[in-house]
């Protein structure tokens, strides 16, 4: 694994190494901005050769408890109309949240 | 009128005469003290140039950092870094703690902390000629600005500060530029003493101004515009910078610097640094007042790295906040413990907004340090 990954814009690279000193730190979400030190750090990264690990895409969120409901109740609706149930994959699909980008 | 100055004044005596106005004496000589419009000596801290200076702060890495003395940079305590090169790295701790030694301490409770390195394992004799030993302050280039650095107008700069070691000897305060590409690097050593161990002493120093390069040698805006850096011990090949004067950087101490962490449990510590414009820095009782308000310098700090609690509850929300001090740059956003599914942050230099499926409490970190 390399110590950064690419994510699914060129606004972000995510630092996945380590910090010996803070272990219990997740990933750092590192902005595409020249003044960032780490963005300078990952750059000179780049420089010496260093190959960041390509974006994967994270797997799809659990349903909440309202899209539950509704699932259970779009089944309902397809049991009475005599269609089969829709699996839930397809469902989430559906309704597929996704994040808001804000800038 | 003649006036009678006192015989035999000690180090930063005042005298005021009758009707006259207060003098201070620095040796060899009687200095005018100036009038600052009547204000405190203590509005004075608000010039001063270094951040947590007192090393009240020590936000992300609490109490310090373990084993610290590795080829990385730590800010140990905020706006505090190690800045070292070691092939053998030794057993040294930095940390943020309580001024202990000695008590009482000459400046009483003034400053209740300090910026510790000690060495708790096998000491070192730095037998790499390319190592060294520092800590580092770097110093945004808008906080540098009131200097002048750079231009025909500059300004000398005055640095003050405690220190306490364990053993006497030697070392140098480096004031440097980081120069813009095609800039040239520009530095200014000093060498200091440690007259006794075990001993709280108070320094201070006058750098002359730099008056040549302009803004590609001295940047004035928000990224690294100066360093301040204190060498506690060298390698042979590190010791090649000529002290006294102006020059390039060619190594990060002067022929004097000894070193101070040769045995276990050698400790130096710092605190009270103070950079102020011109060329009247406090007396060591003065230095005492030299201090901004406790929630000024949190929210100075701010400005480098802010940390916040967040609930995601239920599962997948946004997160959002404006920061109350504008941040240097876009901070990176660090959670701990790692919040799974954390997706895209919106981040900028005044607000954020993180994006989370995994509900629950997350500790978010962002950093725009320079």
């Amino acid at each position: 694994m390399a110590d950064y990954r690419l994510t699914d814009t060129d606004k972000f690279v995510v630092r996945t190494k380590a910090d010996p000193h803070n272990p219990n730190a997740g990933e750092a979400w590192i902005p595409n901005d020249p003044l960032n030190m780490d963005w300078v750090e990952y750059q000179e990264w780049l420089a010496e050769g260093g190959v960041p690990d390509p974006y994967v895409e994270p797997p799809p969120p659990p349903p909440t408890e309202g899209e539950t409901v509704a699932y259970d109740h779009e089944n309902r609706i397809r049991t009475l109309e005599g269609q089969p149930p829709m699996p839930l994959p397809d469902f989430m699909k559906r309704v597929a949240r996704k994040p808001i980008k804000l800038f | 009128m003649a006036f009678d100055f006192p015989s035999s004044p000690t180090e930063g005596q005042l005298f005021t005469p009758s009707g006259g106005q207060a003098y201070i004496y620095r040796a060899p000589a009687w200095e005018l003290v100036p009038k600052i419009g009547g204000a405190p000596f203590s509005a004075l801290a608000n010039n001063n140039i270094i951040l947590n200076g007192g090393f009240d702060f020590s936000r992300e890495y609490g109490n310090g950092i373990t084993n610290g003395w590795v080829n990385y940079t730590y800010p140990f305590c905020d706006q505090w870094s190690t800045g070292n090169r070691v092939a053998t790295p030794g057993s040294v701790n930095f940390s943020h703690g309580n001024v202990a030694p000695p008590a009482p301490h000459p400046f009483a409770s003034a400053f209740a902390f300090c910026g510790k390195s000690q060495v708790y394992g096998a000491g070192t004799s730095f037998p790499t000629a390319s190592d060294y030993f520092l800590i580092e302050h770097k110093i945004e280039g808008s906080r540098m600005a009131p200097l002048g650095f750079g231009f025909a107008n500059a300004i000398p700069a005055t640095l003050s500060f405690w220190v306490y070691a364990s053993v006497t000897g030697t070392f140098n305060v480096m004031l440097a530029n980081y120069p813009e590409s095609g800039g040239s690097w520009r530095t200014y050593s000093h060498n200091f003493t440690v007259n006794a161990a075990n001993t709280w002493e108070f320094k201070s120093f006058t750098y002359p101004p730099d008056t040549s390069g302009g803004i590609t040698n001295w940047k004035q805006h928000n990224v690294l515009g100066g360093l301040l850096e204190f060498c506690f011990g060298a390698g042979s090949g590190q010791k090649g910078q000529t002290p006294d004067a102006w020059v390039d950087w060619v190594t990060n101490s002067t022929p004097a610097q000894s070193n101070f962490f040769a045995s276990v449990n050698n400790a130096v510590y710092l605190t009270g640094v103070s950079l102020l414009p011109g060329s009247v820095g406090p007396t060591a009782a003065e230095s005492l007042q030299l201090r901004r308000p406790y929630a000024e310098e949190q929210m100075l700090l701010q400005r480098y790295w802010h940390d916040y609690w967040y609930i995601i509850y239920p599962s997948s929300q946004w997160y959002m906040s404006t920061q109350l001090t504008s941040m240097r740059a876009t901070p990176t956003v660090t959670t701990d413990p790692a919040a799974a599914g954390l997706y895209t942050g919106s981040v900028g230099p005044h607000s954020f907004g993180v994006y989370a499926d995994a509900y629950g409490a997350h500790h978010i970190y962002l950093n725009a340090r320079l």
